[in-house]
């Protein structure tokens, strides 16, 4: 029996990757290719006084220049706050934002000449800290000051469900505190690169590295002032993007202009450094957090009071803000519960999403203050955790609809596998095992743009070679989506995987997908492909019943066969093929997702709601050295519920993934600052943790079997990252005594603490 | 990155030849690991590169009885696996395994890690970022960005090697187009960070590392964020002779590798800290705390006391063989 899906499948591009044979965008070549540099803003906020490009324009090799007023037009991921511009306009909002782009015959030719162009700028009043940032200030000293609010607040959130304060002030047990996180960003492997070409035909082509080919289309429409009929987005192999390249970013409207302009192919690859200037990271956080529960551990209540630093742009900042605060809703029952977060502009890099978008923080606040809270009330904290999880099918405090939950067994399965019970709050000092759970949405529910279209289109073609090419503007950007569409048309037509190819992320070929955000592809592409692949097997079955006299809905496919239920054989694969095809030709058969109508009657309710949502447990072991204060994590235990592993050994890869992504952020990655210069935009300065800082990892899937997901799978690229963190945060109390509230906790940090523990003792 | 010209010279006297016709408008290449960074940070713009790596007999350990030979351009992953290395003494092969990645080692050198650049914060960056601070006394300005002061540049010697090789008592052999001479290594640097090398002096090369001296003890310590890729935030290498003296020198915290030693009988703790204290000019010029690297000179020289007595062993430490 073919079983494509559940079986673990080497991603479709993982050879052509590892052996150097992929084409990404930077790869890609043209005859008569022009090479883009840009000038970038020396300061973090200045007026912009004059531009003189005279010298650059003489300089050798140098065909076209564009500033900020050859492209007006604003835009930014989420209509309701578009205000970037492709170049800066009047104004520099940030150090490294873009001011004028040089297109020359060669990449040197056009670094050479963006230094001779000349600006004179008046230097504004800079906000680097967001306390400076909420202050009121006059407009004109405002980083944007079209804003509604009389500071450089960009976007307050509030909700409240009963009254949290109160119930909090009244729990037999409460704790609080303050927590600070510093701003980290993706680090992917590809810098941003793109490639644009001006066809004979009068239409444009963009080869792009980002995650949102869709989103991309449309605002190069929109920016460029071309029908969205004349523009083509590709998407080539991809090296990691982690939410940093989900933004339409102005180096590619930048890169597409010039294109325009000179009717010359024209390439873009960043420096690593300007990878960093253009971040999207996750926001640095502070945060106030109270949680309480009663003498048997059951949540009183929770509020936060949350601040984050955006930067100088939007980019996806309402919703990181509202996710910052409803994404604490769960995978516990916490009522009342209510929170305020604030996004404030401030004259550094725009931030914007990052795995785990928006949830990651909040998530280590609010499982160091269950530990806390453990703690007070004399309750394991993996107890205190079961006694609080959500059940399955059920609604949150705020109304997000849970269907499958496996956290019960994420949790059970990492305090078994970890050892827990025999070894939590028992080793010798300066070891300690912690625990965290986390929850994470499966693809938000509501579309970025509102519009009557399904959130995802996925075509099947079949014709007379008996391939099945699955049609799907999805981007695959190393998670493996294309091999996920592969696995779940060639399960419903019962082929083996090699009959069934992948065109993705083409705006020409393909349909819309929105794109790889919010941890999406699986659950919505994989719905539409196999919405797609039942009708065609639909098809072939009729055809097929009709020529052998058998009802169709008896017919069985598998191992590139059809069969009756009995096992009789009726056609091999290329004969139904030419049965179902005669006299009609190729069939393409569509398939689509949108989400279904949920949530709440209030402002706000929509965020954070999903179709359905990942759960996810983590038990890490560390060793914390008292005399340097330096943290080794020795083991950590993953379990994830992606309600079912379409691809385990994807699903694996992500959870390892997410294990040392959040590692990173938890003991040694964050964007230090010195006046709005990023200090460490270099990855010999920006601390990844390499192989060697990297602990054995022991990984659990848990397939709870969503009813809404394609054969029962939801995420699996976000959720495993949320409990990494706290459950290292929370390992180093038991391993020494003391809660770090600030991240990363660097050695300097939990030395700081020891000290203090030491001088409290005296 | 600026446009230069690449040289392979094939024999030491033609890259000493080279460098006499193009003196100061020249830079030596021989691993090239730190020269590209350099380069591409635009704080290295020679227009002349002179490529040693091709030079035969720059390369390879010798070893007799008495004495240990290491050819300059012996890269340092065969420092690290050096059998014969090892059998002088483990701090060694210690301090080159603890250097850079596996493939840079592959490539780097001894020679060009005792001759590595100083290193600050706000001084490797690029162009653009250096245009946006304001200039630094090492980039054509008249103020430290760390300090606000005029007058020193502190930026730090990161040579992994030389600390090591310098408690060993290490000499370097280098060579001019006219002589060739003998210096302890220590007398490489100085204690400027604007211009850290005094040796090996105009149009010279470092043609190898000689070691007569093995001490009974030793100890190595490098605190980094990671243990792969950074450059060292600081460097503790110690080595105690039979007779009880006791040579420690200290890297990454300072303009130069910084010396403290005792003979045998003088030799205890709190006179070997006071002395790193006065000596080691410690600024903010690194990603870890000031404060937090200054605390750790004391905690590293305490575990090196401690792991140099009589009973200390550990991974990073032992007798030698």
């Amino acid at each position: 029996m073919t079983a494509a899906v559940g079986n673990p499948t080497p991603l479709r591009d993982a050879a052509a990757k590892v052996t150097g044979r992929a084409l990404y965008a930077g790869d890609y070549s043209f005859p008569a290719l022009l090479h883009v540099k840009f000038l970038r803003s020396p300061h973090a906020h200045a007026e912009i006084r004059g531009l003189d490009i005279a010298a650059a324009r003489q300089a050798p090799g140098v065909r076209a220049i564009a500033v900020g007023r050859d492209l007006p037009v604003t835009f930014g991921i989420l209509p309701i706050r578009p205000d970037e511009t492709a170049m800066a306009v009047d104004k520099v909002r940030y150090i490294g934002e873009i001011v004028a782009a040089v297109a020359a015959e060669t990449a040197e030719a056009a670094a050479a000449a963006a230094r001779l162009i000349r600006v004179e700028y008046r230097p504004l009043r800079a906000f680097l800290e967001p306390a400076a940032a909420l202050a009121p200030c006059p407009p004109e000293e405002r980083i944007h000051a079209a804003s509604r609010h009389p500071s450089n607040l960009h976007k307050e959130a509030r909700l409240r469900f009963g009254d949290p304060e109160a119930a909090l002030a009244g729990s037999p047990l409460r704790v609080a505190a303050h927590f600070r996180f510093a701003g980290v960003t993706h680090a992917f492997t590809e810098p941003h690169a793109t490639v644009a070409v001006w066809n004979a035909d009068d239409t444009l082509t963009v080869i792009s590295a980002t995650q949102v080919p869709h989103y991309l289309h449309r605002t190069l429409a929109k920016v460029l002032g071309l029908p969205l009929h004349r523009i083509q987005v590709k998407k080539p192999a991809l090296g990691g993007g982690f939410g940093g390249k989900s933004d339409p970013f102005p180096h590619e409207l930048i890169t597409a202009y010039l294109a325009l302009r000179t009717h010359r192919p024209v390439k873009c690859v960043f420096t690593r450094e300007e990878v960093f200037l253009n971040n999207r990271g996750r926001h640095p956080t502070e945060m106030d957090l109270a949680l309480g529960c009663d003498r048997d551990g059951k949540l009183t209540g929770l509020f936060a009071d949350i601040v984050i630093d955006g930067g100088a742009y939007s980019s996806f900042g309402v919703v990181t803000t509202y996710y910052n605060g409803v994404l604490m809703q769960g995978p516990y029952r916490i009522e009342p519960f209510g929170f305020r977060a604030r996004r404030v502009y401030t004259n550094k890099p725009p931030c914007g999403a990052m795995r785990g978008h928006g949830a990651v923080n909040p998530r280590y606040a609010v499982e160091v203050a269950l530990d806390m809270l453990a703690q007070e009330a004399g309750l394991d904290p993996c107890e205190l955790r079961e006694r609080n999880v959500l059940p399955a099918d059920t609604l949150t405090v705020g109304q997000l609809r849970i269907t499958s939950n496996g956290v019960r067994e994420c949790l059970r399965a990492v305090r078994a596998r970890s050892g827990w019970d025999a070894r939590h709050g028992k080793l010798p000092y300066g070891r300690g095992l912690g625990v965290a759970c986390g929850f994470f949405i499966s693809g938000s529910a509501l579309p970025i743009l509102w519009n009557r279209y399904p959130q995802t289109v996925v075509h099947v073609k079949l014709d007379f070679d008996g391939r099945v090419v699955v049609f799907s503007g999805a981007a695959d950007i190393g998670q493996g989506s294309d091999t996920i569409l592969a696995l779940v048309a060639a399960e419903i037509l019962g082929l083996p995987l090699e009959r069934v190819q992948v065109e993705s992320a083409d705006t020409r070929l393909t349909p819309v997908d929105l794109g790889s955000y919010s941890s999406r592809v699986t659950f919505m592409a994989g719905n539409a492909c196999r919405s797609a692949a039942e009708k065609l097997r639909q098809a072939i079955a009729a055809a097929v019943a009709a020529e052998k006299g058998v009802a169709a809905a008896a017919i069985v496919f598998r191992d590139g066969q059809l069969v009756t239920a009995d096992g009789q054989r009726l056609a091999s694969w290329d004969e139904a093929v030419e049965i179902a095809l005669a006299g009609r030709g190729a069939f393409v058969e569509s398939g689509h997702y949108t989400s279904p109508k949920m949530g709440g009657d209030f402002k706000g309710a929509g965020a954070g709601l999903s179709p359905a949502y990942s759960f996810g447990a983590v038990v890490s072991e560390v060793a914390v050295d008292p005399v340097t204060g330096r943290v080794r994590v020795v083991k950590v235990w993953g379990a994830h519920d992606c309600g079912r592993a379409l691809n385990p050994l994807a699903v694996e890869g992500q959870m390892q993934g997410s294990i040392h992504m959040g590692l990173g952020q938890a003991l040694s990655e964050e964007l230090v600052y010195q006046e709005g210069r990023i200090v460490n935009a270099s990855f010999a300065d920006y601390h990844i943790p390499t192989a060697v800082d990297t602990p054995e990892m022991d990984v659990t899937i848990v397939e709870s079997r969503d009813r809404e997901g394609p054969f029962g799978a939801k995420e699996a690229g976000e959720g495993p990252i949320h409990p990494v963190l706290p459950a290292i945060g929370n390992a180093i109390f038991d391993a020494v005594g003391v809660r770090l509230f600030e991240l990363p906790m660097t050695p300097a940090r939990v030395l700081a603490k020891l000290r203090e523990q030491e001088r409290r003792r005296g | 990155m600026a446009e230069a010209a690449y040289v392979v010279a094939g024999s030491l006297e033609e890259a000493l030849a080279l460098a006499e016709t193009h003196s100061g408008h020249y830079a030596f290449a021989a691993g090239g690991t730190d020269l590209q960074l350099r380069r591409q940070q635009e704080l290295e713009a020679a227009p002349l590169i002179i490529d040693l790596s091709g030079i035969g007999d720059l390369g390879g350990v010798r070893a007799g009885r008495h004495r240990l030979e290491i050819g300059a351009l012996t890269t340092l992953a065969e420092l690290a696996t050096s059998a014969a290395v090892r059998r002088w003494c483990p701090m060694i092969a210690e301090a080159a395994a603890s250097i850079g990645t596996p493939v840079l080692r592959m490539t780097a050198t001894a020679g060009g890690n005792l001759l590595v650049a100083n290193r600050c914060t706000w001084y490797n960056q690029s162009a653009a970022w250096r245009g946006a601070a304001g200039t630094c006394l090492r980039n054509s300005g008249d103020t430290c960005l760390v300090t606000g002061g005029c007058g020193q540049c502190y930026s730090r010697a990161v040579s992994d090697l030389a600390p090591a090789l310098i408690a060993l008592q290490a000499r370097v052999v280098l060579r001019d187009a006219h002589a060739t001479r003998e210096a302890a290594l220590e007398d490489l640097y100085l204690a400027d960070g604007l211009h850290p090398q005094a040796q090996p002096g105009k149009d010279a090369i470092l043609t190898a590392l000689r070691l007569a001296h093995r001490p009974e003890r030793w100890c190595y310590r490098k605190l980094r964020r990671r243990d792969s890729v950074d450059y060292t935030s600081l460097t503790v290498a110690g080595a105690r002779d039979a007779d009880g003296g006791v040579r420690v020198c200290i890297g990454g915290v300072s303009m130069s590798p910084i010396l403290v030693s005792a003979g045998p009988g003088d030799a205890n703790l709190p006179a070997l800290t006071a002395e790193a204290r006065r000596k080691c000019k410690t600024v903010d010029n690194d990603l870890l705390p000031l404060s937090y690297r200054r605390n750790m000179i004391d905690v590293f020289l305490e575990e090196l006391w401690r792991e140099l007595g009589e009973n200390g062993h550990e991974r990073r430490t032992g007798r030698v063989p």
